[in-house]
């Protein structure tokens, strides 16, 4: 049988940017961002939403990338890692997770980071829970989570100004 | 065979009339987090997605007089995080801060947790305890069923994603003095599918239990309700120890919970429904006292 | 105490962060070849069975697929590591369920996962054994025909008269252990990228941690020469032993590319994580212990059946550590161990994180809590009491040039037993205890007369910044950083001017590879001993410059300075300029092939094989629910003896990481079949330890100062996990007075235990 598959123009605006591109009606995000766009710093960990490691903001919210139609973003705003640093200005969180050891292999990072933005974002000092229930979703094989927690900790500082 | 289309019908109606283009062969789509792994797995192959994600006002949570309204595209998160509803329905606002990890709830929405039709599903365990209905619009026209009808078997609902839509759940507002409460068991603390769990919604009237609904996951076919355990609470006094344990036995034996070298054996998982439900009892009891 | 040193023990951020938190460190699936094709590999739904036909015309006539390969289109070479029983892809049959059979290399992966549809193979079923005890069995099907009684491997090992020390104990004591298949579980699924270059040459993209290792593998496999093979390194998102030696892909991927004339990727989903890489060694330990009144432990006995699965890659290793380690923990008399390997029809198993060590220790150190508490005795003071000690010479040869097991004992113990919480709680239905146990380990492993150093290449540029070179692999843990470290130090120059290269076995100096807890021990070696010869080269030059012999020269932030007369000095980068520059024509290079002064261990074990043994001690408290024999991990002090923390972040890391991945080991996580059937096919049923499944941990380095390791350190990677499943099984009894002798020790094992009223009988 043939099929007509239809061809759609995403357009949405990514790390500030606005950006259309064309896509199909099954195409997942994390397929679109990093085989498309070529942001490859969204990682595949599993494909069903289990680890956490491709995790991006959608209009600021963390949602798995790897579970989302990429239909689902259009005229919305998605951020990913490579939206963080302003040019050679790390974000407060990527200096921390630095500062505070909190990488190791690095392929939990971009989406445990952005999971802590989204937390940082409405949550000046978050508690270890508020800390602890952000990042529930984030598994990490090498660090324990502890200097991830600290790391956490120390961008609010900053943030802060503190 | 690929997908062919995705549709954001604006409107219900358009929604209706675009399912009913496809014969049977589009599916909605809310959340998506069940059935994305699915599609890329084949295990089903419809040629359109509907999202109706898009249609006005269907993420909205209201409360009138009559109780709860959640849209149909109505967010774990949002339902987690409502103060209001984690006054009134602590066990929905619970069950829904249980399930999946914070960016599965920030997508996946209480209708798709009714339709996927698990037994296990923490949102459906707390709706069905608390009598939740859903309103189903069809190209037949509308009607309303209650959660715990909605299913014929494990994964599947009575509702037909490919001609039905549901365009909202109502959660009623208790008459009396009432409490409910939300519990779970699992292997880990967190991002992690339950070993067994359980609601109670507790109604009383001076100081005795007038009415109890209690549900319990997965341990049968569906959300499952121990009639017994039910029936030995109502009439007790509030504070009536004795009839609780007797409830929460009598839930464990009523359970038909499957041997899983996953989830443990039978027994071992009865004896956990005993834990969790006397917990919960005892919690929407609690909420009651607070409230006299 | 000061810290007398520039760079070590400082608060160096890891080299390869920034990229990491920007997002921009390319792991294996961000690299994209020009011309490159996917690959999907189809894998076998039999545990055992005779493939009788093969059709794949359909699939390689799918537009798009652009080549096709089966065992037919292989060589047969045999490969392996110990028990080289491996094919690249089978022709006559197939031993486990997920075994490949064949592969498609197509324009898309969508592609190639259609056409692997389109393959029609016929099977004809063989029966099946999935347990090592009945595998063992007269009647059990062969599953390898030249292997019988499906036995891959075995080991006797006696030291001491075993027999005659146990006749004069005053309590025998014998238990029985079991340890799971766990999967290493790092986030990024293994794969590779091949590519056969216009001169003839293959070059292979994988994150592997034993880069070398995989050349000479894949060449036995391909049956070329290791030198036409490069295999260059991406950053690699953990490994933890999983990733240390190659697989089936990387032979078929190199041949799909071959066949397809392009190069060719191959990522593994997470699916296929579970059903077809490589699990630790499941293993039944029983143990006799024989003891005096005293608590002096006086000899150990252990019967070890482990599970190889269908083909063997590092689990006759694992099954030899794990044999051995042990007896060198404590003062024993005698030891004897009996062990047997057996192949089984399930994915193969290698090595994790401890390496067979960890398996032994669960039953070691369950064990003498056990035993202790019978006798009466504290289990804390029985291991002071017997712990191994600097100066020791093992029963297996070992000499102990630094141990500090006696303090990491005293620390952990000590620091456990401080700030409990309430032993009893809520009515009794919380209760809470404390267990504590130790372990022994290695840096680096000789067996015979076997390499077992590390080489590096060290090289000063123009500008003053100096390059290391390097083949051991850096999968996270750090090994980069340790070494732009250790080469600052000993330069006198700053962290941020060191390059650590990209690991190219074309260009970096061969290695054996990042396992056996070895980089910093022998890898930092070799960066020291290269780094000291640039030096000398740089002074050299300086002296020349500054008209001053060169043994009056120091160098410190970057400036060569007269050590009486500090202000007179030139910045190293004007020295380096006038090396390469000039006529005075200096290398500014070192290579330096450094083997550790061990003598490797003969054909019967026995020798020194370990640069540097490290020792630790980790207390546990926990609480146990007993309504529902649910244990949570409230708190943890981890006491190391790392001879010298170079990078105290990293280390923390590791004892975080490693406290994190054998809890998980200890309580959750476990590959499940169901009379063969694999029940965990993915992260939603196998439970890794999530952010709120963590306990607090203090940890607390003891520095022994190894006499051999660069600046005195020693190995940290794997001896983090080791001590935790004994340490939670002891401080369970000590809550609960329940004694859970396998792992994972799950809730439903507790709450049986603690109610056999109940009757309950986990499934398994």
């Amino acid at each position: 049988m043939t099929q007509t598959i239809i061809k759609y123009d995403l357009s949405f605006t990514l790390n500030g940017e606005t950006t259309t591109v064309e896509i199909e009606a099954d195409d997942r995000l994390i397929d679109v961002l990093r085989d498309r766009l070529l942001l490859t710093g969204t990682k595949k960990g599993c494909g069903e939403g289990e680890c956490g490691t491709c995790t991006v903001l959608l209009n600021g919210i963390p949602v798995n990338s790897c579970l989302l139609p990429a239909m689902k973003v259009h005229g919305k705003a998605v951020t990913t890692i490579e939206g963080l640093a302003r040019g050679e200005v790390l974000h407060p969180l990527q200096e921390s997770f630095l500062e505070a050891g909190a990488v190791q292999c690095g392929f939990c990072t971009p989406g445990m980071i952005l999971s802590a933005k989204a937390l940082l974002d409405h949550k000046k000092n978050p508690t270890d829970e508020e800390i602890k229930l952000a990042l529930s979703g984030n598994i990490c094989r090498c660090t324990g989570y502890v200097q991830i927690i600290e790391a956490v900790k120390l961008a609010a500082a900053k943030l802060n100004g503190s | 065979m690929s997908i062919e289309q995705y549709l954001i019908p604006e409107s219900i109606t358009e929604c209706l009339s675009q399912l009913g283009r496809f014969e049977g062969r589009a599916m909605l789509i809310a959340g998506g987090t069940d059935l994305m792994p699915k599609l890329s797995q084949k295990k089903i192959t419809p040629i359109a997605l509907i999202d109706v994600t898009g249609i006005d006002h269907l993420c909205d949570i209201t409360e009138t007089h009559a109780g709860l309204i959640l849209g149909a595209g109505t967010t774990h998160a949002q339902v987690a995080g409502n103060e209001m509803i984690a006054r009134t329905w602590p066990a929905l606002a619970k069950a829904c801060g249980s399930i999946g990890s914070p960016q599965i709830r920030n997508i996946a929405t209480l209708t798709g947790n009714i339709v996927t039709a698990m037994p296990g599903a923490d949102a459906a365990v707390a709706l069905v305890a608390l009598n939740a209905r859903v309103e189903i619009a069809s190209a037949d026209g509308k009607r309303s069923t209650a959660v715990e009808d909605l299913y014929s078997g494990v994964g599947q609902s009575k509702i037909n994603s490919g001609r039905e839509f549901v365009t909202a759940i109502n959660v009623p507002r208790p008459q009396h003095k009432h409490g409910n409460a939300y519990g779970r068991i699992s292997p880990r603390n967190s991002f992690c599918l339950p070993i067994v769990n359980a609601a109670a919604a507790l109604t009383c009237e001076n100081a005795k239990i007038i009415s109890a609904r209690l549900a319990m996951g997965p341990v049968a076919d569906r959300p499952f309700r121990p009639r017994q355990a039910e029936a030995v609470l109502t009439g007790a006094a509030l504070d009536d120890l004795k009839a609780i344990d007797a409830a929460a036995v009598l839930a464990g034996q009523e359970a038909n919970p499957r041997s899983s070298c996953l989830r443990g054996c039978a027994d071992y998982r009865r004896e956990l429904l005993k834990v969790i439900v006397k917990q919960v009892i005892m919690e929407a009891g609690e909420r009651i006292a607070w409230q006299s | 105490m000061e810290n007398e040193y520039a760079v070590l023990g400082r608060p160096i951020t890891f080299v390869d962060g920034l990229k990491k938190v920007k997002g921009q460190a390319r792991y294996l699936d961000d690299i994209s070849l020009p011309g490159m094709l996917h690959a999907r590999i189809l894998r076998s739904p039999h545990a055992h069975a005779r493939i009788v036909k093969i059709d794949t015309s359909k699939a390689a006539a799918l537009p798009g697929v652009k080549a096709v390969l089966t065992g037919k289109d292989c060589p047969g070479n045999r490969f392996g590591c110990d028990v080289p029983d491996t094919f690249i892809l089978p022709t006559e049959k197939v031993r486990y369920a997920g075994e490949e059979v064949a592969a498609v290399a197509a324009v898309s992966s969508k592609i190639a996962r259609q056409a692997l549809d389109l393959i029609t193979i016929e099977y004809d079923p063989l029966p099946a054994v999935f347990e090592p005890e009945t595998a063992l069995k007269a009647d059990a099907p062969l599953i390898h025909a030249d292997k019988p009684g499906n036995v891959a491997k075995s080991y006797r090992i006696e030291r001491g008269n075993f027999a005659r020390e146990l006749a004069r104990c005053d309590h025998v004591f014998e238990e029985e252990f079991s340890t799971p298949r766990v999967l290493p579980g790092y986030l990024e699924p293994f794969g590779v990228i091949a590519l056969w270059e216009p001169d003839g040459r293959l070059s292979i993209h994988s994150g592997i941690q034993a880069a070398f290792q995989a050349r000479s593998e894949i060449a036995k496999a391909l049956g070329i020469s290791p030198s036409r093979i490069s295999i260059k390194v991406p950053a690699i998102g953990g490994a933890f032993g999983g990733k240390i030696w190659i697989r089936n892909f990387h032979p078929i991927i190199a041949l799909l590319a071959k066949k397809a004339g392009r190069p060719v990727k191959y990522v593994m989903n997470r699916q296929e994580e579970f059903m077809a890489s490589r699990p630790r060694v499941a293993a039944r330990v029983k143990v006799i212990l024989g003891m005096m009144k005293d608590g002096s432990m006086v000899c150990k006995a252990m019967q070890i059946v482990a599970d190889n699965g269908a083909y063997s890659w590092a689990a006759p290793k694992v099954t030899l550590n794990m044999s051995m380690r042990t007896d060198c923990l404590y003062r024993f008399k005698a030891t004897r161990t009996e062990s047997c390997l057996v192949y089984t029809n399930k994915t193969p198993t290698s090595g994790f994180r401890g390496y067979g060590n960890s398996q032994s220790h669960f039953a070691l150190e369950s064990m003498i809590d056990i035993c202790s508490r019978k006798l009466g005795l504290d289990p804390l003071q029985v291991r002071l009491k017997n712990a191994s000690r600097q100066g020791d010479t093992t029963l297996h040869g070992w000499k102990l040039r630094s141990c500090g097991l006696g303090e990491c004992l005293e620390k952990a113990g000590a620091a456990i037993a401080k700030d409990r919480r309430p032993k009893s709680e809520n009515g009794g239905r919380f209760k809470r205890g404390i267990g504590i146990a130790c372990m022994n380990h290695v840096s680096g492993n000789r067996a015979g007369n076997n390499f077992d150093g590390s080489s590096s290449m060290v090289r000063f540029q123009e500008d003053g910044k100096l390059a290391v070179y390097h083949g051991e692999s850096d999968m996270g843990q750090g090994a980069r950083t340790i070494f732009a470290m250790i080469a600052a130090e000993t330069l006198g120059i700053p962290v941020e001017d060191v390059i650590v290269m990209p690991l190219d076995t074309d260009v970096s100096p061969f290695c054996f590879g990042s396992y056996s807890s070895r980089v910093t021990t022998v890898g930092g070696k070799a960066v020291y001993l290269a780094s000291l010869k640039v030096k000398e080269q740089l002074l050299d030059l300086a002296g020349n410059l500054m008209d001053v012999p060169p043994e009056l020269l120091e160098i410190k932030n970057g400036s060569v300075f007269i050590k009486s007369d500090p202000d007179r000095k030139l910045p190293v980068a004007g020295i380096c300029q006038s090396a390469i520059r000039s006529k005075a024509t200096k290398a500014l290079t070192a290579y330096v092939a450094y083997d550790p002064p061990t003598q490797g261990a003969d054909e019967n074990f026995y020798g020194d094989y370990s640069s540097a043994y490290t020792y630790a001690a980790q207390g546990v408290e926990v609480e146990v629910d007993t309504q529902t024999g649910q244990v949570r991990i409230l708190r943890v002090a981890a006491a190391h003896d790392v001879g010298r923390a170079i990078h105290p972040n990293g280390v923390r890391g590791q004892v975080f990481g490693g406290i994190a991945q054998g809890a998980g080991w200890a309580l959750y996580e476990n590959i499940v079949y169901d009379n063969g059937e694999l029940k965990t096919t993915s992260l939603r049923n196998y439970n890794m330890l999530t952010i709120h499944d963590m306990p607090t941990v203090t940890p607390i380095f003891v520095e022994t100062h190894d006499p051999v390791g660069p600046y005195g350190a020693k190995g940290v990677g794997e001896p983090t996990l080791i001590p935790m499943a004994p340490a939670i099984a002891n401080a369970i009894e000590d809550a609960v007075g329940v004694r859970i002798n396998k792992l994972p020790i799950t809730a439903e094992d507790v709450f049986a235990a603690l109610y056999p009223e109940c009757h309950i009988t986990p499934v398994r």
